[in-house]
């Protein structure tokens, strides 16, 4: 039958209580240490396989690089139409005199024969006429046509003049919406 | 020296591993994660380059066929030189084709603003019958190089009219640089085509430049 002895001297004894600490502290020792080793070569290969993940896509990277300095013609002439299309847009934008003059045509193609056109002034969205109805009825008609013309937001008469012999002379400032 | 108590001892060789694993785990833990972390990022950054270039070379390649001469329109269009000359030369053309005459043709100063767009006033008279010389404006605003008419002065006398016109020509710096290779690029907006198939209908010039007459190699130029 096997027996028990316990060679250590009593001074030597430890307590009970310090030796579930130390039990405890050589466990968790263990423990900690075998988290330590599999979260460092866990990592460890993380590390290696984002490397081989990110050459690879450094190396597309390149290859696509290489394709685009290929196709660098193709880029420059989109390039270029895209900046001048641009250009064009701008100047799109800028007023025009000549879209004021169409506007106004219709109110000129109203003008009767024996109508004459003094002048005709357009700038900067302003139109500024004089013309001379040599009678009532075609002066009539142009001003119906200056007031159902829509693309006007303003018309001023800063001159009116008759004489029996030439007629109605008037002078009319055009304001474009 | 006092001798350290075995209990003590005891705690110290039990615990001490624990200690210096946690302590090892803090360092390689900070180091390796932040190093991991930075990969991750690289990654990301590659990968988002990636899609990047993928789009551009695939843009690029459709686009190269369907370009043709379009940037060309929009240069002659928009030339990145004064194009008076051109202009002038449209203006007498399409004067001829609408029985106007045309006189009295000179060109301003040029002006630049801040966008890069630089112009130059050209003013000319025009004389004819009233419907002659508004189609002639019209026709002319319709051609290449763009210009914009910007004062008009018609006076009639015996039913012939007489335009005192300034237009605007217009003209702009090609592009120096083109982005890095790893700029996105975007096709044409549907604005863009718009604006495309505006000036596609744009009446071309027969010439795009004037050339400066070269020397004669001829000493008398008015001899044999």
């Amino acid at each position: 039958m096997a027996v028990r002895i316990n060679l250590l001297p009593e001074e030597k004894r430890v307590s009970g209580d310090l030796a579930q600490v130390l039990r405890i502290g050589r466990m968790l020792s263990v423990i900690s240490l075998a988290g330590f080793l599999v979260f460092g070569f866990g990592l460890g290969a993380f590390f290696i396989f984002s490397s081989i993940q990110l050459n690879s896509v450094n190396k597309n990277n390149d290859s696509l690089k290489s394709q685009v300095s290929t196709l660098e013609t193709s880029e420059s002439r989109l390039v270029l139409l895209k900046d001048r299309l641009s250009k064009v847009k701008k100047i799109e934008n800028l007023p025009s005199s000549i879209d004021d003059l169409n506007k106004f045509n219709t109110t000129l193609d109203a003008l009767g024969g024996s109508t004459s056109l003094n002048e005709l002034d357009i700038e900067n969205g302003k139109i500024t006429t004089t013309a001379n109805f040599s009678s009532y009825q075609d002066l009539n008609s142009f001003i119906q046509s200056l007031s159902s013309n829509t693309a006007f937001s303003q018309v001023d008469v800063p001159s009116f003049g008759f004489n029996p012999s030439t007629g109605y002379l008037v002078n009319v400032s055009i304001e474009q919406k | 020296m006092k001798q350290i108590p075995d209990n003590v001892k005891l705690v110290i060789k039990s615990i001490g591993p624990l200690v210096v694993v946690l302590f090892l785990s803090l360092i390689v833990g900070n180091f390796g994660i932040s190093k991991v972390r930075s990969l991750r990022s690289q990654i990301s950054q590659a990968q988002n380059n990636n899609n990047i270039l993928t789009q551009k070379v695939d843009l690029l390649r459709n686009v190269s066929g369907s370009l043709s001469g379009s940037p060309d329109i929009a240069t002659i269009a928009v030339p990145d030189s004064n194009p008076s000359l051109v202009v002038i030369s449209q203006l007498k053309l399409i004067a001829g084709e609408n029985s106007v005459v045309v006189s009295n043709i000179k060109t301003g100063a040029e002006t630049k603003d801040k966008s890069g767009l630089s112009s130059v006033a050209i003013s000319f008279d025009a004389e004819g019958p009233r419907e002659q010389i508004i189609a002639f404006l019209n026709t002319l605003s319709g051609s290449a190089p763009i210009i914009k008419v910007d004062k008009l002065k018609l006076t009639e006398n015996s039913g012939i009219t007489k335009a005192g016109t300034t237009v605007d020509a217009f003209w702009a710096d090609l592009p120096k640089t083109l982005p890095a290779l790893d700029n996105p690029i975007a096709d044409l907006t549907s604005d863009e085509k718009s604006t495309l198939a505006k000036i596609t209908q744009l009446n071309l010039p027969i010439f795009n430049q004037v050339n400066a007459a070269t020397e004669s190699a001829k000493s008398n130029p008015f001899g044999p």
